[in-house]
């Protein structure tokens, strides 16, 4: 085959500088977790420069390509799930591409629209609750919100002084409802990694979340 | 190739010293730990160029998450000063190439062994502990498949029997270091061996908690505003260790002090045993009772 022909078929690159966008990245990540509540903002220089497959975000496509590796299977909504994007993360991140939810470690989740429930997820087990997925999940809108179809809501729990109001969306109706559920079965549980491209929120299992009226 | 590049290439081994696959390991590891308060995450722990027992788990935490931007503060038993503290912040230096400080305030992340600095801390900061024996069940239930399992069930019954039998021995629970806490109302957790006069700093803090076990392979976590209460009884409340004397060189009285032997007929001193609490209190003027117990000037 000519060289042409490998980069005609070569998936878009990844972080330009993996060593130290990835510790950004991750620390980034770790404060949105450890500060549910508060949005956390990927530096622009990071995410202007990440190229992704449709349908994934710059900030979603950092994160993975920071924290994901072969040690972890990466589920893809039905909206992620595409060649390129399979190609993509296998290729970067030496991920396999599951069709399991309830055994991957991370999901991506490109249309929260049609995610009711997070049961089908790994929620870890009694003894080992860490072995759970992480939902990337991403939104149009993170912060103020106004618009159809999104959530505010009141957080209370770990990292949170006293109490965080947060909005995102558009999500679907049975989210909110699911995410209380994803609570009352600490420890064990799902965690979600909120973003709309740049700004990232944590919502860990720890979180009591309450819907908020507009 | 741009300056980061080059500056990498230049480098013998690889940012912060760990290989990129151990980092992200090790990320995720801490990740989970934040999400699930208390709990011991099992992690691969890695060969460090340095001994067990010496804050490879806590070497480990802090190379995976710090950065060039960062500025680290490592105390052993609160100094600044000692081996186990030069050397860390050494390898540090050398391996990440960042800032590093003796100030509490100035720091981003502290790496401590068996103390919390007396200054609070605050939002953004994160404090990585360096744990021997991160399970508080260990010296009751030998098992790890037991433990597991009271974990689990949240079957803490042992750990009250133990503290009943020291009041029932001693009149009073004699546990003053390693004394055992539940973060956030589930998890039974093992502070490291910080003196109980440090529990009451981990309730509530804001700033970010971190815990690395190296030889047992463990890490966990207290995320920023999570409840950590030390296990007590209504009629027998928990208590700091309290001093009689103030710090014989900045005249402190509510801080943790070390008994430092002077002679060799039984001269002794209480001191602080955060050096940098002490020097910063000694710079505003603040004089203990060998300094000659000024009082600052107004």
């Amino acid at each position: 085959m000519p060289v042409e022909a490998l980069f005609a078929i070569s998936p878009r690159p990844g972080l330009a500088d993996p060593v130290m966008q990835s510790q950004t990245v991750f620390r980034t990540v770790m404060a949105a977790l450890a500060e549910p509540g508060t949005i956390h903002a990927l530096p622009e220089t990071l995410t202007g420069t990440i190229d992704a497959p449709a349908p994934i975000t710059p900030a979603a496509a950092a994160i993975l390509l920071a924290l994901a590796d072969y040690e972890t299977p990466i589920f893809l909504d039905e909206a992620a799930r595409n060649a390129d994007v399979g190609a993509f993360l296998s290729f970067h991140c030496g991920s396999r591409i599951t069709d399991s939810a309830g055994e991957a470690s991370f999901a991506l989740i490109a249309d929260p629209t049609s995610l009711d429930r997070l049961d089908a997820f790994a929620p870890g087990t009694l003894d080992y609750p860490d072995r759970s997925t992480t939902l990337i999940v991403q939104v149009a809108e993170l912060g103020d919100v106004s618009g159809e179809g999104s959530v505010r809501l009141r957080l209370t729990g770990p990292g949170i002084a006293d109490t965080a109001r947060i909005g995102f969306g558009p999500v679907n109706a049975g989210l909110v409802a699911a995410l209380a559920d994803n609570r009352a079965r600490f420890p064990q549980g799902v965690d979600l990694i909120v973003t709309d491209g740049a700004g990232i929120l944590g919502l860990p299992r720890s979180t009591r979340i309450e819907e908020e009226g507009f | 190739m741009s300056a980061n590049a080059a500056a990498e290439a230049a480098r013998p081994y690889n940012y912060a010293y760990l290989d990129e696959q151990t980092k992200r390991m090790i990320r995720r590891a801490i990740l989970k730990a934040i999400a699930i308060p208390g709990y011991q995450v099992p992690f691969a722990s890695r060969e460090m160029p340095m001994p067990y027992g010496w804050g490879t788990g806590g070497v480990q935490v802090t190379a995976s998450i710090i950065g060039p931007s960062d500025v680290l503060k490592v105390i052993d038993q609160g100094s600044d000063d000692t081996t186990n503290a030069v050397s860390i912040r050494k390898f540090f230096e050398k391996t990440a190439g960042v800032a590093v400080t003796t100030a509490t305030t100035a720091a981003s992340i502290i790496q401590t062994r068996h103390r919390i600095p007396e200054t609070p801390l605050g939002a953004g900061q994160v404090l990585v502990y360096q744990v021997p024996i991160p399970e508080p069940l260990r010296f009751l239930e030998p098992r790890e498949t037991e433990t597991r399992k009271m974990h689990a069930l949240a079957e803490y019954g042992l750990m009250h029997v133990k503290l009943y039998e020291d009041i029932a021995k001693h009149g009073r629970i004699a546990k003053t270091y390693d004394y055992p806490v539940m973060v956030g109302g589930r998890y039974l957790m093992d502070p490291s061996p910080t003196p109980k006069f440090d529990n009451p700093k981990m309730h509530r803090s804001p700033a970010l908690q971190l815990f690395g076990a190296g030889r047992e392979k463990r890490i966990y976590a207290v995320p920023p505003h999570t409840d950590v209460v030390s296990l007590d009884f209504d009629d027998h409340p928990f208590e700091v260790n309290k001093f009689d004397k103030p710090c014989a060189l900045c005249g402190a009285t509510d801080v943790y002090l070390d008994e430092v032997i002077l002679d060799d007929r039984g001269g002794r001193m209480f001191v602080c045993s955060d050096t940098d609490n002490c020097e910063t209190r000694r710079a505003d003027g603040h004089r203990g009772e060998l300094l000659g117990n000024e009082e600052p000037r107004a």
